[in-house]
């Protein structure tokens, strides 16, 4: 890819993003104004917010990497996204806004009056906001690569530290802007190649198609590994080598790869003919070569499959940066509207990843190969359009993708940064709203997950964004929907259910990143936890709950008519609930 | 902020004002008082609960099914086929349902709301 169009188009967002900022900081001006925007925030804008700051590295490149190594059933991951919000909706989305909480751990103080509880849950959004920083810095890092041929690191490093110093200098108010800016421009930086790159898809291909799993280069292809390989090959296919193929090395040898596992080594150069089949490859998937022989490059079960639904459906509603906007809208009825309107936000943006995802596997096959099918999205328009026309919209896309981190990270940090500042670190003597310190905090908010993508090395995007997902719905989901709808939920219930499910979920998310499972049914249950997790930290709650039926708050009869009565109708805010959540 | 904000899109779908009398006493100050039972809120949160659930079991089932018809559809030939269908759904055809199913829970819930604040008028 060309540095020379597309440096200056991310110094471009990443300058846009700063100025807009500094507006916002002009305007912002008490301490209230600095975390919440003082709640003036209207719902387009905030809709456009919601869905700039939603819209991460795992949908802007990760989906369309998924599909190309997967096939069309790694669309689950768009729909999920979305459909949480549907989800969120129907069960907390109203009440949420009511009940003044500017974080989970606050809801859960705000509703069942206990600071153990309140503890437990800070815990737990610092482990979510983590898990989900850590793949968009490394996203970051794999743009950098692609363009610049920076190390990895690099990138992650660039965009925790631009976030840093936004967040820090301009709070809420800026980010709120900066996030609407950021929606506009993602959808923009997708949708122009998209248009370009199906009238040269129709030019080329007369609409061809590859529905199934099989692919073939349509070329002549050179791959060159930057890490040793291993392929599945179920068909002969033939190659020409130069390097070490199966402990052999060869210099320009045609060879005829037999059905089997054969391993490449790095810096090895594959030669493949036009309409040669793709090899299988695990590159994305941890390492289970020897399954991919039986069931083609598809280790996702229909156990996976449903886990994923699960944990996106009911892991959005305990996404901190989620919860963080709802606060910001006036009134209960307007968080449900604002929801509509990022339905809609979200589905159209979404409905450009199946295209991109269809063209990759049409036109990038090779990038399974190498292990960069994350960059699927921004080395198309080279591959389909000639000249300076690709290029300019490869930087494009590559400026999409910086905003795509950009604004993820920032609506992070700034969830983040808000409950380590509140809840998590003492404040002994000062005011712990002061912002001095909150822009200190903001260092170690961002500071944590660019020192693990660095040590964690490259796990696919979109995978470790649905763990993320996967932790949120066991912490939080029964916490939110029977702190809403139950009025019999006690605090050592939700306790319970906090430690046992989303401990058990962490442990698994955990013990996936560390461990390295070799496939099987314990890869399986263990990096998608959502199936098993969730229905247990729903069980564990509502048991724990009836146990413990004394424990049941003396204010949450009153507590449960502020979350389901409407506001009057001026949309005052509710001054009950503003000292709640500023105490 | 007297002004209720409303999306643009949805101006057609009724008139946009809620209650323009509005009920005399706020909500604020009765959630302090009302330490016990009130029937009403009772009664607004089943409403309320029955239409998201409502909502939930229309997302729930097509979810919960699809992921099976996938499976169980041919392999190959064409859009018909499972990989084909899940192009063609999950793609493309499953976004308007969601937006539809969300832009009718927020008129059921809204209606329950202005009902609830009707009869609390009354008082």
């Amino acid at each position: 890819m060309n540095a020379a169009y597309t440096v200056p188009a991310i110094v471009l967002v990443i300058l846009a993003t700063v100025l807009i900022g500094a507006l916002g900081l002009r305007i912002s001006r008490t301490t209230s104004d600095f975390y919440v925007a003082s709640r003036s925030v209207n719902p387009g804008l905030n809709a456009a917010a919601i869905s700039g700051e939603y819209l991460s590295a795992a949908s802007f490149l990760g989906i369309a990497g998924l599909i190309l190594v997967y096939g069309p059933n790694m669309l689950w991951y768009p729909f999920g996204f979305t459909a949480g919000y549907l989800v969120l909706l129907l069960l907390v989305a109203a009440p949420l806004r009511r009940s003044g909480a500017y974080t989970l751990p606050d809801f859960a103080e705000a509703r069942l009056e206990s600071r153990y509880v309140h503890r437990v849950a800070s815990v737990f959004v610092v482990g979510v906001g983590w898990l989900y920083l850590v793949p968009q810095l490394q996203g970051a890092g794999l743009t950098m690569t692609v363009i610049t041929g920076a190390p990895r690191w690099a990138g992650g490093l660039l965009v925790a530290a631009v976030v840093t110093v936004v967040v820090a200098a301009g709070g809420m108010r800026s980010i709120t802007f900066v996030q609407a800016f950021q929606y506009w421009l993602k959808l923009t930086a997708l949708l122009v190649p998209a248009a370009f790159l199906l009238v040269a898809w129709q030019t080329h291909d007369g609409h061809r198609l590859a529905y199934g799993k099989q692919l073939t280069f349509r070329e002549r292809t050179h791959v060159t590994l930057s890490s040793p390989l291993d392929l599945s090959v179920t068909r002969p296919v033939r190659v020409t080598v130069t390097g070490d193929v199966d402990g052999r090395g060869y210099a320009g040898t045609t060879l005829d790869l037999g059905p089997g596992r054969h391993h490449v080594e790095q810096g090895a150069r594959l030669d493949f003919a036009a309409g040669t089949p793709v090899p299988d490859t695990v590159v994305m998937s941890g390492g289970r070569a020897d399954q991919s022989v039986d069931s083609g490059p598809q280790p996702h079960s229909l156990y996976t499959t449903y886990s994923l639904i699960i944990a996106t459906l009911l892991g959005t509603m305990g996404l901190p940066h989620v919860v963080v906007r709802y606060y910001t809208s006036p009134t209960g009825a307007a968080a449900r509207r604002t929801t509509v309107v990022v339905l809609v936000l979200l589905g159209a943006f979404y409905l450009l990843s199946p295209v991109y995802g269809m063209l990759a596997r049409l036109h990038a096959p090779d990038l399974i190969l190498t292990g960069d099918s994350d960059a699927a999205v921004l080395v198309l328009p080279a591959r389909l359009i000639r000249g300076v026309t690709g290029e300019l919209l490869g930087s494009l896309l590559s400026a999409g993708a910086f905003a795509a981190f950009l604004a993820t990270t920032s609506g992070l940090t700034i969830a983040v940064t808000g409950v380590l500042t509140k809840h998590v670190l003492p404040s002994r003597g000062r005011t712990s709203w002061g912002v001095r310190r909150f822009r200190w905090v903001t260092l170690l908010a961002t500071g944590v997950p660019a020192v693990a993508q660095v040590l964690l090395g490259d796990l696919p995007v979109a995978d470790s964004v649905g763990m993320a997902f996967a932790l949120s719905a066991a912490a939080f989901c029964p916490l939110l929907t029977l702190g809403i709808w139950w009025r019999r939920l006690t605090p050592q219930g939700a306790a319970a259910g906090l430690v046992v499910g989303g401990g058990s979920a962490l442990a698994a998310v955990v013990a996936t990143i560390v461990g390295g499972m070799d496939g099987g049914w314990w890869a399986s249950l263990l990096g998608s936890p959502a199936l098993w997790s969730v229905p247990l930290s729903f069980l564990v709650t509502v048991i724990v709950s009836l146990a413990t039926q004394g424990g049941v708050p003396g204010g949450t009869e009153a507590m449960m008519r502020r979350l389901h009565t409407p506001e009057d109708p001026g949309g005052r805010p509710d001054p009950a609930a503003v000292r709640g959540a500023g105490g | 902020m007297s002004v209720e904000p409303i999306p643009r899109r949805e101006v057609v779908t009724r008139s946009p004002n809620r209650p323009r009398k509005a009920p005399v006493s706020p909500p604020v100050s009765a959630a302090r008082a009302a330490v016990h039972e009130d029937p009403r809120l009772h009664s607004l949160m089943r409403r309320q609960l029955r239409s998201s659930l409502v909502g939930v079991v229309a997302l729930a089932v097509p979810t919960a099914l699809l992921p099976l018809l996938l499976v169980l559809a041919p392999a190959s030939g064409g859009i018909r086929s499972g990989p084909g269908l899940t192009w063609l759904i999950l793609g493309f055809a499953c976004y308007p349902p969601l937006v539809l199913l969300g832009w009718w829970y927020v008129r059921r819930a809204e209606r329950h709301e202005r009902d609830f604040a009707r009869r609390t008028e009354g008082d």
